[in-house]
């Protein structure tokens, strides 16, 4: 019977975020909200145990007041309660920040059987909270799980990494990222939509996890973020038969320098 | 003693940082040092440029399991940077490196440079969509993917080994490790490629493709939806987002749309092609150079003038 | 719009966003193509809770209140009008039920309703001018201290897999509509025949077919003689779930042909740059937008129990116009393209004047509005 906590974010959804033309700023206007793709994955990893072991499930999250829209959402994702952190400055937050205010919260909250993340946010991706979590909580990390099985109460994790799979097995609590590939989250029904109000939802103030305000600053700033936009030389050959077009492409071709 | 360090589980990919490493270490002035696992010999790192090589000695050589052996090791020489292999298990062990000295960690940086007292790096965001400029305060860890440099050329030179021995991880127990089944080249490391797309009807179809590769002297890869829907090649030949990322000096793609998610895997190669019979096909805002045409007629026409 | 939505109506929203893209997007156009029910999808809808939106959680039901459901109707449309009009009209059923039921009718059948377990149709249509009127209108006689009808209705939607029909029959023909009396049928009832599946021109995966009566025997829904302000108000809101249909088709339209007019280059420009394209696009887009807002409206009307027929006649009335004039207009705009069929464009226009057809004379949407303002 596990006690499960499931850390996400709420991030802008890349596909609504278009490039100004003129400068390749970024047009977030039209960005609307949602929970980060992979992170819906832990979630319902972590409910789908839960189902078969028994157990409970929490969420945490830290990000800035917009953040509130997520917390319905995530409770009728399966979760019993949701913790949050709000914070403007979770804006500019990096990754070593994220993960000190999560396990700061997490020192204050309880202890879990299992931590589990998303194995990267579908912002920024950088693929570092449940590593930087295990390392902060001083807990084994299991990266890159592709499946999470029970034999006998023991949870075995099967992680897909760049050539190999392997399956670790860990004893005590772990902190877990799980791939993309690890289930599909089902989308939930009216009634469970209801049924997130009925479910506790608790703020947690950022000034009473005793953080100093250098373990606040960030290490890693932006500087800039500029829209990629491909720059080729676009030089399309559409006229005449396919014979000519081909003698045409195999010119260009030579004059690049290749066969 | 302050320096900049770098790590991988994998020798090879620890050979390629030293040329970003010596970059840093020529404007910090500042020792390079490297730190490995394993029984390989450390004085090839040496011969490429290293000051120092730390050889981490553990019950068991587990690459992850030695994360706070490295991290403790950085932090006892005072590391500025750790320039880390962006493998999966690199990524795991810098991040977890990173945690345990509260550093700033940029993953998977195409650059990265020292410039005004700061480690400045460049990396995707949004899937690809953008790209930012990150500046880390030191110490900085950073990830860079596989085969992004070159080796530096090897000369004569002398340095430093030093075994040190390490504490490994022992909550966790490995087992059962299989290989992913790899049905041929890698084609992250071939010079040119020739795709396939949707645009062909049937598997048998893709022999077109193999003509116009052998005569390229090209691998083939192709599409996700070639791989993960069709199964008409192996996932590892698939590039795309989820899939590899190739900069080949020429990518042609035959019968590929061009969706973003495609084209971000390949955006880098030095030449891109394509060929399609859809004027619309965003390839075509991708590509240096392609043919509006069938692949059917236009493929066997360019194996064969190739082929002269 | 969801500024006016509540936290539970934009997820509702969302939730059937990505219901639709993830189990109607693959399948809609090869449904359309062999017209074949969708059981397996209708299994999914029902375990989502969307068989039951509006009705009572004591009986099942989902109880998430109307507009949810037609922000429901309207994202499900969006990719599959056809299975979306599977859901109309078996809740067009459910709501008569829920309306005019007697609590014995009520706990009888709204359960398998709420859950899918059983889907329902309504029976409204007949050949003859007027429901009432020819001879084989639908006719109701008293019969072992019940009722029996006897006649034809033609053209009822989920005929065939329904479990449950709402059959409006005339109890004396001589007083035409003033005896027009909602009753409720069973499928298996002796002597009822659901004729050959209809091949429509749109809304193809949702069968339609005539339904002949032999001495059914059926009971009465709500009072005898009440049919006609029954009717009234049933096929009213089963307007506004219909112009949510018409809402989200179009929405969806205006969208693909906007697209498609972006990367559709001639004469060096884009075809969006042009001006003629440009004012298509516009009128459509400000069409729908407003259309949308209306439906809304209504459907708000409905949820809080306030008077509605006259908003849902003007509804009925505008997404009429919109529907077949915005797809005109899309398909238009993709030309050839959009034009052959294989192309998704003519499948939106087939399906979209399916949503916009009048069940009956009284739903003249034009006489109610006039009526009203009288």
């Amino acid at each position: 019977m596990p006690k499960i906590l499931v850390c996400y974010k709420w991030v802008l959804d890349e596909q609504d975020i278009r490039i100004n033309p003129n400068d390749l700023s970024l047009d977030v206007s039209r960005a609307k909200g949602k929970i980060s793709d992979f992170d819906r994955n832990a979630i319902e990893e972590a409910v789908l145990l839960v189902e078969r072991l028994g157990g409970t499930v929490d969420a945490l999250t830290y990000g800035t007041p917009a953040a509130k829209q997520s917390l319905k959402d995530v409770l009728s994702r399966g979760p019993n309660k949701v913790y949050w952190i709000q914070d403007p400055a979770a804006e500019k937050a990096d990754a070593h920040v994220i993960a000190t205010v999560l396990a700061g919260a997490i020192r204050r909250i309880g202890s879990y059987d299992l931590i589990i993340c998303g194995e990267g946010s579908s912002d920024s991706y950088n693929q570092q909270m449940a590593s930087r979590l295990a390392a902060t909580l001083d807990l084994p990390a299991v990266t890159f799980t592709s499946q999470i099985t029970s034999d006998n109460g023991t949870l075995k994790f099967t992680r897909k990494l760049d050539d190999c799979t392997e399956v670790a097995t860990v004893s005590g609590p772990a902190v877990v990222s799980v791939l993309g590939e690890i289930n599909h989250p089902r989308i939930p029904g009216l009634k469970q939509v209801l049924g997130a109000s009925k479910k506790p939802s608790e703020e947690i103030k950022l000034a009473d996890l005793g953080l100093s305000p250098q373990e606040l600053t960030p290490r890693a700033i932006r500087k800039s973020v500029k829209g990629f936009v491909m720059s080729r030389k676009n030089v399309i050959f559409k006229d005449g038969d396919a014979a000519h077009k081909v003698a045409q492409l195999v010119a260009s071709l030579a004059k690049e320098g290749l066969s | 003693m302050p320096g900049i360090f770098i790590f991988s589980e994998n020798n090879a990919v620890a050979m390629q940082l030293l040329t970003p490493g010596l970059e840093l270490k020529q404007v910090m002035q500042q020792p390079l040092c490297v730190i490995m696992a394993g029984s390989e010999a450390p004085e090839k790192f040496i011969a490429a440029g290293a000051d120092k090589v730390f050889v981490l000695q553990a019950e068991k050589i587990w690459p992850e399991g030695l994360a706070v052996a490295i991290a403790d090791l950085a932090a006892s020489e005072q590391a500025n940077i750790l320039l880390v292999g962006g493998s999966l298990r690199g990524k795991n062990v810098a991040a977890q490196v990173a945690g345990r000295l509260k550093a700033g960690l940029s993953s998977d940086a195409t650059s990265v440079s020292f410039a005004d007292g700061a480690l400045v790096t460049v990396r995707m965001l949004y899937a690809g969509l953008a790209l930012c400029e990150e500046i880390l305060t030191l110490p900085a860890v950073v990830t860079i993917p596989p085969r992004t440099f070159n080796e530096p050329i090897p000369s004569a030179r002398l340095g430093e080994i030093k075994v040190v021995q390490g504490v490994a991880e022992t909550r966790m127990t490995i087992s059962d490790v299989c290989p992913i089944e790899s049905e041929g080249a890698d084609i992250s490391a071939a010079q040119r490629l020739v795709t396939v797309g949707r645009g062909f009807r049937e598997k048998s179809d893709l022999a077109l493709a193999e003509d116009l590769a052998k005569a390229l002297g090209a691998e083939i890869a192709c599409t996700r939806g070639v791989a993960e829907d069709y199964h008409w090649l192996p996932i590892e030949r698939y590039i795309g987002i989820s899939g590899r990322k190739v900069k080949p000096e020429l990518y042609l793609g035959a019968g590929v749309s061009g969706q973003v998610q495609h084209v971000v895997g390949m955006r880098d190669s030095k030449v891109i092609a394509a060929v399609n019979n859809d004027e619309k096909a965003p390839i075509f805002e991708a590509a240096d150079y392609g043919i509006v045409g069938d692949i059917y007629e236009v493929l066997p026409l360019l194996t064969a003038a190739l082929k002269n | 719009m969801s500024y006016l939505l509540t936290e539970d109506q934009q997820l509702i929203q969302k939730n059937a966003r990505d219901f639709a893209k993830q189990y109607l997007e693959p399948m809609a156009v090869q449904l359309d193509k062999t017209g074949e029910f969708p059981a397996e999808v209708v299994k999914k809808l029902a375990s989502h809770d969307f068989l039951g939106w509006f009705l009572p959680a004591e009986f099942g039901g989902a109880e998430v209140g109307y507009v949810s459901y037609a922000l429901g109707v309207e994202e499900l449309s969006r990719a599959s009008a056809a299975v979306a009009s599977i859901v109309v009209n078996h809740s067009s059923a459910a709501y008569a039920i829920n309306r005019w039921g007697t609590a014995e009718q009520k706990k009888k059948y709204l359960p398998a309703l709420a859950k899918g377990e059983k889907l329902g149709a309504v029976a409204m249509s007949e050949p003859g001018p007027s429901v009432g009127q020819g001879p084989e209108a639908v006719i109701a006689t008293q019969q072992d201290g019940g009722y029996v009808l006897n006649g034809c209705k033609c053209y009822v939607a989920n005929a065939g897999v329904a479990d449950l029909y709402v059959v409006f029959g005339c109890t004396d023909p001589a007083a035409g509509a003033k005896s027009l009396t909602a009753f409720l049928v069973s499928a298996k009832a002796a002597g009822l025949e659901v004729g050959a599946k209809k091949s429509t021109m749109g809304l193809r995966a949702r069968p339609t077919a005539d339904v002949v009566f032999r001495n059914v025997a059926a009971e009465v829904l709500g009072t005898v003689n009440a049919g006609t302000p029954i009717a009234a108000e049933l096929l009213a809101a089963l307007a506004v779930a219909e112009a949510a249909q018409t809402v989200g088709v179009v929405g969806f339209a205006v969208e693909h042909a906007a697209k498609y007019a972006q990367q559709r280059v001639q004469f060096g420009r884009p075809i969006s740059a042009f001006q003629a394209i440009q004012t298509i696009l516009a009128e459509v887009s400000t069409n729908c937008y407003v259309a949308r807002l209306a439906v809304y409206d209504a459907a708000a009307l409905i949820e809080q129990g306030k008077p509605f027929t006259t908003e849902a006649a003007m509804v009925k009335l505008f997404a009429q116009r919109l529907g077949i004039n915005s797809l005109v207009e899309t398909l238009q705009i993709e030309g050839g393209y959009g034009y052959s069929e294989e192309m998704f464009m003519a499948k939106l226009f087939r399906d979209v004047s399916g949503t916009t057809i009048l069940e009956s004379p009284l739903e003249f949407p034009e006489q109610v509005i006039a009526a009203s303002i009288a």
